[in-house]
């Protein structure tokens, strides 16, 4: 019996390594003083395809807060929203969620 | 100066006297400007300090000549729109067709930017009143941004 516990082991190591490879990338916009309320809110609706309210919630988020997570998803796609953002010079950023 | 919007979804500005077309016309240059704080503000890195150097490689390398390509493509739309500019007897007129309302937000966007960081305006400087004269340059840019915020935020409510 404990003879098999090599075999067993092996497989949840390569589980946990693949879970981590595919955890989630959060987009994150920061605030800036010069870029518009509107025009901010407006950037969320085309990129994101938020409704109004929404796009409004995290326009204020990163108005008060300074920041708000915008997507979560994976790396490839999180790099094509921030490029998007980046082209409506919005500041954003990709980074990793803290793990839970 | 008067804003009209015909029935096709074209924007016609008429009645602008020289120095509010002046300020248009710099909407180009400010935009073009080849300022270190300006230029890390249009290219920032798609991550934090510290943070995957590749990919801030990548960016610089792949991403940032796309975005120096759309932003110059913006602006040389809202240059041909000023050059197509009439002068009456009010002042100035022209105007913005429905497809080049996004390189005219995304030319003043450059242009208020390219003004805040060239001139080191913070927060409590955009928030103040708008200056009643220009006494000098500062004056003249913080004057320039609110005239320029006025006109995105009509072209952002026109779009929605």
């Amino acid at each position: 019996m404990p003879r098999k516990m090599p075999t067993i082991e092996t497989p949840e190591t390569e589980t946990r390594e693949k879970i981590s490879l595919d955890a989630p990338w959060n987009v994150v916009v920061h605030n800036d003083p010069v870029n518009l309320m509107s025009y901010v809110a407006m950037v969320f609706r085309r990129v994101f395809g938020f409704p109004r309210e929404r796009a409004e919630k995290h326009m204020l988020e990163v108005h008060h807060r300074g920041r708000s997570v915008v997507w979560t998803g994976s790396r490839e796609k999180a790099e094509l929203y921030v490029q998007q953002l980046h082209t409506h010079l919005l500041l954003a950023t990709i980074e990793k969620p803290p793990p839970a | 100066m008067h804003v009209q919007v015909f029935q096709d979804g074209s924007i016609g500005l008429r009645g602008i006297n020289p120095f509010l077309f002046d300020l248009l016309r710099e909407i180009v240059r400010c935009g073009a400007s080849g300022d270190p704080r300006v230029e890390a503000r249009f290219y920032p890195p798609p991550v934090e300090e510290g943070d995957l150097s590749d990919l801030r490689e990548d960016w610089k390398s792949l991403v940032q000549p796309e975005l120096q390509a759309a932003f110059q493509q913006a602006r040389d739309v809202v240059q041909a729109d000023l050059r197509n500019a009439t002068e009456t007897e009010d002042g100035c007129a022209f105007q913005i067709a429905p497809h080049h309302a996004d390189a005219w937000m995304s030319a003043l966007n450059q242009a208020r930017l390219a003004l805040a960081g060239e001139n080191h305006f913070t927060e409590a400087d955009l928030s103040a009143d708008v200056p009643s004269a220009v006494g000098g340059p500062t004056e003249r840019a913080l004057l320039q941004m609110h005239f320029y915020a006025f006109l995105q935020d009509w072209l952002v409510q026109m779009a929605d």
